[in-house]
């Protein structure tokens, strides 16, 4: 087994790690008790930005799954 | 005549500068009088003050002594020497000086002739090269022609030294193209102030075509002048020493050279020097006066070059059969070709003589071209000379393939022989030479090394897909990772997944399709699309994508807005 899989391997890891940390900062910034630190950001923004951030973490883990 | 009447008509009585001018002119046309009423001479002779300028009494004393009338010098030099205190610059003391030399030699000129050696003093040295004031060549110019007057008049050498003069020269003469008349015209002063006077006579030295001698022109011709181009026959010049550039040994000393009409003369192929450059240093004497008249010249000695003992063989690489040696004169062509293939070198060897002197010469190219009749392609080889000063080369064709692009073919070969020196350089069909490459290095077809075509066009390559684990360790893994997503569904539909704000507005629609859609080129990209490709679609699809959720985030925003605002309308109403 040579570097192949191993990219494949890599890249699963690296969504899910990924994943997780978007969800976890999406669900802190839609919290209303967290409302003070984020002023500005409405949840719908987070939506949006979770949204973003999801599709490039994607694309970089398609093209690495080879 | 007719510039004499011109001066008598335009002669203006009352303008003491007119007056100069039309004084000066009419000293010099010979036949030409103007007569001066009492009333002008009353007013020459009133602007010899301290109350005018150093030009008004430069001028007046000018005219005053270009129409011989008489004048007060010692007056006139009370009146220069206060307004000299009062005027320091550069031009007032020129006219200072060129006014003392109209004064009476009686007269104390010491003073002004001590403003030469002042003047001196304030000239710029540029690079060493050139001496001259800041205000340009035209006030150098003036003050030398007026230096010279001066000196002259009075009887006293000027104070300037040798390498003085001729930097000021250098700078006088720097320029080939006057913009105004007047600068020509002070060009011309100190031109002939430098040729006439009694103290400094510059000479130069030139010699008559290029400096090169050779057997068809053995005589070394110099021109010597003055400033003004006007040969100086009456010099003695002579070479001090002759040496050669390479070597420094003396070849000739202590010759004079010959006067032949204008020029003077010295046959330097009489003492059969061989070819090359030689260092002259060459002086001129005969009159005190003489500056600038040591002078270094480089002398070039050219000779023909003949081409002897030529040898074309061709030497068996193994060395088993002797080597066949073929005799050519020049300019013959050799009969007959010579081969050079895998088993057989190609050899030639000559020798280069001086023609003239027998010794043996190392020019400075000596090339062995090839060239292909059919291709066109040529390629050039150095001969290099041995010990013995022979001049050898060889072609072995498995070592220099590479130039001849292992073309095969007949070749003419050519001898070039050339030098700075050399009166006859060569260029000599000597012989033909067959050259056979080995038959799997030959080319199809001969490409000429085109250098500036475009190169072929670089395609971006993708990595390759590499080999894959066998398919039963994919598929169980597969499924490993699928499960907890079942997982997922299962547990969405016991505890029930939150769908309630869901509206069917159509930016809501929009934006969960082109989410889909997204999610769905993600998988294509996996399987086919490469990243391009990948990007044009997602870059459409991202771009609808986000319009519509945005649309659908900012109603719901409102939406939620409002909710807020009612809860807390409906909380404040039941505390009140």
């Amino acid at each position: 087994l040579g570097p192949c899989p191993f990219n494949s391997f890599l890249s699963c890891f690296i969504s899910a790690v990924g994943s997780f940390i978007l969800g976890v900062c999406l669900r802190i910034q839609i919290n209303p008790q967290n409302k003070g630190e984020f002023q500005g950001i409405s949840p719908e923004r987070a939506f949006a930005d979770f949204l973003f951030a999801n599709t490039i973490l994607h694309l970089v883990v398609i093209n690495f799954v080879g | 005549q007719a510039a004499c009447n011109f001066i008598k008509s335009h002669v203006d009585s009352s303008s003491v500068d007119s007056l100069f001018y039309a004084a000066q002119s009419i000293r010099v046309l010979s036949g030409c009088e103007v007569t001066i009423s009492n009333e002008t001479r009353e007013l020459l002779l009133a602007a010899v003050s301290e109350d005018s300028s150093i030009t008004q009494i430069f001028h007046a004393v000018g005219a005053l002594s270009g129409f011989g009338l008489p004048l007060a010098s010692q007056e006139a030099l009370g009146a220069l020497t206060a307004r000299l205190s009062k005027e320091e610059n550069v031009l007032a003391t020129i006219q200072a000086l060129e006014t003392a030399s109209y004064l009476s030699q009686q007269a104390d000129l010491s003073g002004i002739v001590e403003e030469i050696e002042d003047l001196v003093a304030r000239l710029d040295d540029l690079g060493g090269v050139y001496l001259q004031f800041e205000e340009g060549i035209e006030t150098t110019a003036l003050f030398v022609a007026a230096a010279y007057k001066l000196s002259d008049h009075v009887g006293t050498e000027p104070a300037m030294k040798e390498d003085q003069i001729i930097q000021l020269m250098n700078a006088i003469f720097s320029k080939k193209n006057f913009e105004t008349l007047s600068e020509a015209f002070s060009v011309a002063c100190a031109t002939g102030a430098l040729s006439r006077n009694r103290y400094h006579l510059p000479v130069i030295i030139v010699p008559d075509g290029p400096a090169a001698v050779s057997h068809h022109q053995p005589v070394l011709r110099l021109q010597v002048t003055d400033v003004m181009s006007q040969p100086l026959t009456q010099a003695s010049v002579k070479l001090d020493h002759a040496k050669s550039a390479s070597s420094k040994a003396t070849v000739l000393q202590q010759t004079a050279f010959a006067v032949s009409g204008d020029v003077f003369e010295l046959n330097f192929m009489s003492v059969k020097p061989a070819s090359g450059y030689y260092d002259f240093s060459i002086s001129v004497d005969g009159d005190k006066r003489f500056i600038a008249n040591k002078v270094e010249l480089k002398v070039k000695v050219s000779t023909e070059v003949g081409i002897t003992n030529v040898d074309l063989s061709t030497v068996d690489k193994d060395q088993s059969i002797a080597p066949k040696t073929t005799r050519v004169a020049y300019p013959a062509k050799a009969k007959g070709s010579f081969t050079a293939d895998s088993h057989q070198n190609f050899a030639l060897s000559f020798q280069l003589i001086d023609v003239n002197s027998g010794a043996e010469l190392i020019p400075h190219q000596t090339f062995v071209r090839l060239h292909n009749q059919k291709t066109g392609q040529e390629v050039v080889f150095v001969a290099e000379p041995d010990s013995k000063n022979v001049y050898k080369f060889e072609l072995d064709t498995s070592e220099r393939k590479t130039e001849f692009d292992s073309a095969s073919g007949t070749y003419t070969l050519y001898l070039i022989i050339g030098d700075a020196t050399l009166e006859n350089p060569i260029l000599w069909n000597v012989a033909d030479v067959v050259i056979k490459f080995p038959e799997e290095d030959a080319p199809s077809t001969v490409q000429s090394k085109n250098l500036f075509v475009p190169k072929p066009e670089i395609q971006h390559l993708f990595r390759e897909p590499e080999k894959r684990p066998p398919t039963v360790v994919s598929n169980t893994f597969t499924a490993l990772i699928l499960s907890p997503l079942l997982l997922l569904l299962i547990l969405w539909i016991k505890i029930g997944a939150n769908i309630s704000n869901f509206s069917f507005a159509p930016s809501t629609i929009v934006f969960h399709m082109g989410h889909a859609a997204m999610l769905g080129l993600m998988y294509v990209y996996w399987t086919q699309l490469n990243m391009f490709q990948t990007l044009k679609y997602l870059a459409i699809l991202g771009g609808v994508t986000f319009l519509a959720g945005n649309r659908m985030l900012a109603q719901k925003a409102v939406k939620r807005i409002a909710a807020e605002q009612s809860s807390r309308l409906a909380k404040y109403r039941t505390l009140r």
